[in-house]
């Protein structure tokens, strides 16, 4: 089974023998740029760069999959919002915006066009070319995290207290954003998409909103995505893996300050209880639960941690029975390839290879 | 079998599913909480001007304290007494996990206008004990974290100053010649700029500028990160940040005390801090 089979395969729910070891998140970091000669802000821009940069922990240190982009500004960007590309070590931010209420959210008549939307397009065409058996993944911006940029997070959050139904509208709107982009990335063929929804995690937005406003999009997306697809939201998402989980991703990404055992028996209540409750949740029985990804620190162990520190957490996230091994979130650009390597290493030392 | 065992039996999940209904907690007003009550005030007007406050209703809490000085209540008694109580319940709902950030930020900026109603009648700001200096790490556009910790500061009585966000280390450096502050503040959301403080500790020691302590905080910063590199604490919470300063300007701490003694100062239990 090739690399691309075998990530395939865990998120269609197959048992596997040796759990893959990927990035669904940003995985550009400084070393890598040197080596690929691919340097942030110009990876962001060049179809080229972008896919070396992509694929260079693949090359460089055996992660097993290319991600592309490295930020989380390219919708947001084509949609007239303006970005500053940052530096060497620097991400891309979202400089302000155009759009103040729901109502002025509006996709551009050239929106797949413009901005870097063909830049990634491009540079998946690039990868696919390169690679048979490499897992391309794609992250997109998630309607919730759209509209923050859209609108402005800390309007957002007030307006969610204040005025929910105008968010709504706002997040309505930046859905339709997403599903044209999607679409269009579509038509090359990547992997697996990840969606990363960091603006709807706990830590920013009550859980209960969660369900009631940016659940029921992400379903919608969940259902618009032909292939594999995996949600990733930040911060201690305890109280809404049930939610994650429930919404019909193959794969769910969580930060190391979820306890994996914890969500995997939430998890698991999820998956009797659409047997058991019929009709009552969609995908029933079809995806009875979505596929556990992450968690291995990327503010601690990845970046400042040792080999050893990464070996245990590894060791830890592999018997709590994570199904798909990977940083928790957006690589630190500063972390050492040899950190990724000593990732990897780990794994294989656990499954003896 | 009783009907009792029987209960004991089933799994309550699945009659909720069935029903297509959720479990959700006993519907309780914030103010009956055990130990928001033990917070609140009793005494009029105080005890409605904290529930404005935890009720996160702005427009009320501004006519009701416009009313509470009308009637010649002292202004400082009325920040002290209603305003602030207010809040230290929001405070304690959050760390319980009732309320959350926009419950936050909704009774902050309830305060905010309030206390501004106060200094208004006051004739001048209400006296500052230090000044504060809060930044956002340089490359960081999320500063949601320091508006909250402005808010917390400026409410605890110090003058807080705000670098805004995607503060470069000079910036920093700058600011620290020109205010002599107690403390400082930096905050980053993302692991890819959590980065830039040690790099403000690196530009303030070229300086040769010290602080008692920079306070560290934000999403994806932690404590062993924050600690690898001096003059640094972690912070938990926003609402932290006066109490820390308070521990800086009343004891005469510094970083390395803040880091042994954080639960202490906070005044609570601190799970990262255990």
């Amino acid at each position: 089974m090739n690399l691309k089979e075998n990530l395939l395969s865990v998120l269609s729910g197959n048992e596997v023998d040796i759990t893959p070891v990927v990035s669904v998140t940003q995985l550009g970091v400084v070393e890598a740029m040197e080596k690929t000669d691919a340097f942030w802000p110009e990876a962001h821009k060049d179809p080229e760069k972008m896919a070396n940069l992509g694929s260079s922990l693949y090359e460089l240190a055996g992660l097993e999959c290319a991600r592309m982009p490295f930020c989380l500004t390219v919708e947001a960007e084509a949609m007239g919002v303006k970005v500053d590309l940052g530096g060497k070590d620097k991400p891309p931010q979202v400089l302000n915006s155009p759009f103040s209420s729901a109502d002025d959210i509006a996709i551009p008549d050239d929106y797949l066009d413009s901005g870097r939307i063909p830049t990634v397009i491009e540079a998946i065409e690039i990868l696919k070319e390169k690679y048979d058996d490499l897992p391309i993944i794609v992250g997109i911006t998630g309607p919730v995290t759209l509209t923050g940029h859209l609108i402005g997070v800390e309007n957002l959050v007030r307006l969610l207290k204040t005025d929910p139904d105008e968010i709504e509208d706002a997040v309505e709107n930046s859905l339709d954003a997403c599903m044209d982009y999607i679409e269009a990335i579509s038509e090359v063929g990547p992997d697996v998409i990840c969606v990363a929804e960091p603006t709807a995690s706990p830590e920013l937005i009550d859980p209960l909103q969660f369900k009631s406003i940016a659940k029921p999009r992400l379903e919608d997306l969940a259902g618009f995505i032909n292939e594999k697809n995996v949600l990733h939201i930040c911060g201690s998402t305890q109280d809404i893996i049930h939610d994650m989980a429930s919404i019909g991703y193959d794969g769910i990404s969580i930060e190391e300050k979820v306890d994996i055992t914890k969500a995997k028996e939430d998890l698991g209540k999820g998956a009797v209880n659409l047997k058991a409750g019929g009709k009552c949740l969609p995908k029933g029985g079809v995806n009875p639960s979505s596929k556990i990804i992450g968690n291995i620190s990327t503010s601690q162990t990845l970046f400042t941690g040792s080999a050893d520190d990464i070996k245990s957490d590894v060791k830890n996230a592999l018997d709590a029975g994570v199904d798909v091994l990977a940083p928790s979130c957006g690589l630190a650009p500063l972390s050492s390839i040899d950190n990724i390597k000593a990732m990897i290493e780990a794994r294989n030392e656990y499954f003896n290879i | 079998m009783s009907y009792k065992d029987l209960e004991d039996k089933i799994d309550q999940r699945n009659v909720y599913l069935r029903y297509n209904v959720e479990l959700e907690g006993p519907a309780i007003k914030p103010e009956e909480d055990e130990e928001v009550a033990k917070i609140l005030p009793n005494d009029e007007p105080f005890r409605s001007i904290a529930l404005t406050i935890l009720n996160e209703n702005r427009d009320e809490a501004i006519t009701i304290v416009k009313k509470a000085l009308d009637d010649g209540i002292s202004p400082l008694d009325i920040i002290n007494e209603g305003l602030m109580k207010g809040m230290d319940a929001v405070s304690l709902l959050y760390t319980k996990g009732i309320y959350f950030l926009p419950d936050l930020m909704l009774s902050g900026d309830a305060m905010m206008e309030s206390v501004k109603e106060c200094e208004a009648v006051l004739g001048h700001k209400s006296d500052s004990k230090a000044t504060v200096v809060s930044f956002v790490a340089e490359g960081d556009p999320h500063d949601i974290g320091k508006n909250l910790i402005l808010m917390f500061l400026r409410a605890g009585g110090y003058e807080a100053i705000d670098m805004g966000r995607d503060v470069p280390a000079s910036d920093v450096v700058e600011a620290v010649k020109k205010y002599h502050p107690i403390f400082l503040t930096g905050t980053a959301l993302m692991t890819t700029t959590m980065t830039a403080f040690p790099k403000v500790v690196k530009a303030l020691e070229d300086a040769d500028l010290e602080v008692p302590a920079i306070g560290c905080g934000g999403g994806a910063v932690r404590k062993d990160f924050v600690e690898s590199f001096p003059m640094s604490v972690y912070g938990v919470e926003a609402y932290h940040t006066p109490k820390l300063a308070d521990a800086i300007l009343n004891d005469k701490k510094d970083w390395k005390d803040l880091r042994k003694e954080y639960s202490d100062v906070v005044g609570g239990f601190v799970s990262e801090y255990s």
